[in-house]
């Protein structure tokens, strides 16, 4: 059986990327601009390409796991309900580490280089996957037992949920909705630089991972967010935009005088440096956090 | 493996339109600059920033500003209809060099290899100059 949900929603997300550029362009509530949107959308064609070329090496390591799987997880719509759950909550797992630890980040850092929030931003996706082998967070999945074709799925129908939510055209859902599912409020505060919005929000499908897990951070309707990343970039080519942070870290490796610095550079936070010259989330975050209460003592 | 063709070229047509279509409704937006556009930007991106000295260039598309609370120098610059901001110290600036009225800068950034910031006249590009060997 193959049923990709990515390939099959793909004309929706063409009528509905038009949909909202013709909103905004009519409302004002959002901003498009070429040369941001022509190198989203370049993004997404490239990690199909990129997917299709390196997809073998996720099977081949699916293949090498399966042997030692605990169950043989058979196909039925309970078993896809739970493994859609637990693939999200791997998403989240990935997801926090891919901001993290700089080596995911290096991958993950393209979807959030826009400084833009709009549907194509949800197109912006990465070409090195297969560089930094983030299908690793799935092991526990195929140890249960579930089956490949049932991972591929969800994690299609998870990847296409995540799609409108990138949008600043929808303001909030129902409570009961933001109370249980990621929202485009969720997630723009997971997009946005904002150092009170840093590191949060790292959802999939449904948001009450951050909520469990100490990471959920509302949206302040005082507070509008600021997109991209806190170092935003000065170009638009789709090859700087894919492997830059890669490079980075190759220049770092290159400058490195121990193995801690080797280390540090691979898997520390993203901006970490050995002697801490450099902006991680975390040091923005205390200097907001004193700037604050420097602002208002009686606080 | 045609089907995988038609479907490639058909994505690369409805990647075109697209692009195409936004340029219709949008336009190729340019940001602009004044100083305290430049100084908001900054207050927002450095936490507790305070703006001291600040230059516009004379096409209003980066800003050089000052930061009085430790004399740090930084650059905000339009990059389509948005800005990136870079902190102008030694580790981060390669090469400075001046051309009557302009500066020009190369970074250590794959990303942002350089920079030509022409100023109003030659002093404030020699002032900005010395900022930076401050700074």
């Amino acid at each position: 059986m193959h049923f990709d949900p990515t390939q099959l929603a793909t004309p929706a997300f063409i009528f509905l990327v038009i949909a909202e550029m013709l909103f905004i362009r009519f409302s004002g509530r959002g901003r498009y601009e070429v040369r941001d949107m022509a190198t989203s959308l370049v993004m997404g064609f490239g990690s199909v390409i990129s997917g299709a070329a390196f997809g073998f090496i996720f099977v081949r390591f699916a293949h090498l796991v399966m042997p030692y799987r605990l169950m043989t997880v058979a196909w039925s719509i309970p078993a896809v309900a739970i493994c859609f759950v637990l693939d999200d909550l791997t998403y989240y797992v990935w997801h926090r580490s891919a901001h993290r630890i700089r080596w995911f980040w290096a991958e993950h850092v393209t979807h959030h280089s826009s400084q833009h929030y709009n549907l194509s931003t949800a197109l912006r996706q990465p070409w090195g996957g297969f560089l930094t082998i983030g299908f690793i967070f799935k092991t526990p999945l195929l140890l249960l037992g579930f089956p490949l074709g049932m991972l591929a799925l969800v994690g299609g129908i998870n990847l296409v949920y995540q799609f409108w939510i990138h949008t600043e055209v929808i303001g909030k859902m129902p409570r009961w909705f933001e109370a249980i599912m990621n929202t485009p409020s969720h997630h723009r505060v997971h997009h946005a630089t904002n150092a009170r919005y840093l590191d949060a929000n790292y959802a999939g499908v449904f948001i009450v991972w951050d909520k469990m897990f100490g990471s959920f951070v509302p949206e302040d309707e005082n507070e509008k967010p600021r997109y991209g990343i806190v170092k935003n970039l000065a170009t638009f080519n789709p090859f700087k935009v894919a492997f830059h942070e890669f490079i980075g870290i190759a220049k770092d490796l290159a400058s490195a005088r121990s193995l801690r610095e080797v280390v540090g550079y691979i898997f520390a936070p993203p901006g970490w440096s050995p002697d801490g010259s450099r902006e991680t989330s975390d040091s923005i975050k205390q200097r907001w956090a004193q700037f604050r209460s420097a602002q208002s003592p009686a606080e | 493996m045609t089907a995988q063709i038609y479907y490639l070229i058909a994505s690369l047509a409805g990647v075109a339109a697209l692009v195409g279509l936004c340029a219709l409704l949008f336009g190729r937006e340019v940001a602009k600059l004044d100083t305290r556009a430049a100084a908001a930007r900054m207050g927002c991106e450095v936490p507790g920033f305070r703006p001291g000295h600040s230059a516009l260039s004379a096409d209003c598309r980066s800003a050089m500003l000052e930061d009085a609370r430790d004399g740090s120098v930084w650059l905000v610059a339009a990059r389509g209809d948005g800005f990136v901001t870079r902190r102008l110290s030694r580790r981060d600036v390669k090469a400075v060099s001046r051309k009557g009225a302009a500066l020009a800068l190369r970074f250590s950034d794959f990303t942002f290899p350089a920079a030509v910031i022409a100023f109003h006249d030659e002093d404030a590009a020699r002032d900005w100059e010395m900022r930076m060997g401050k700074a």
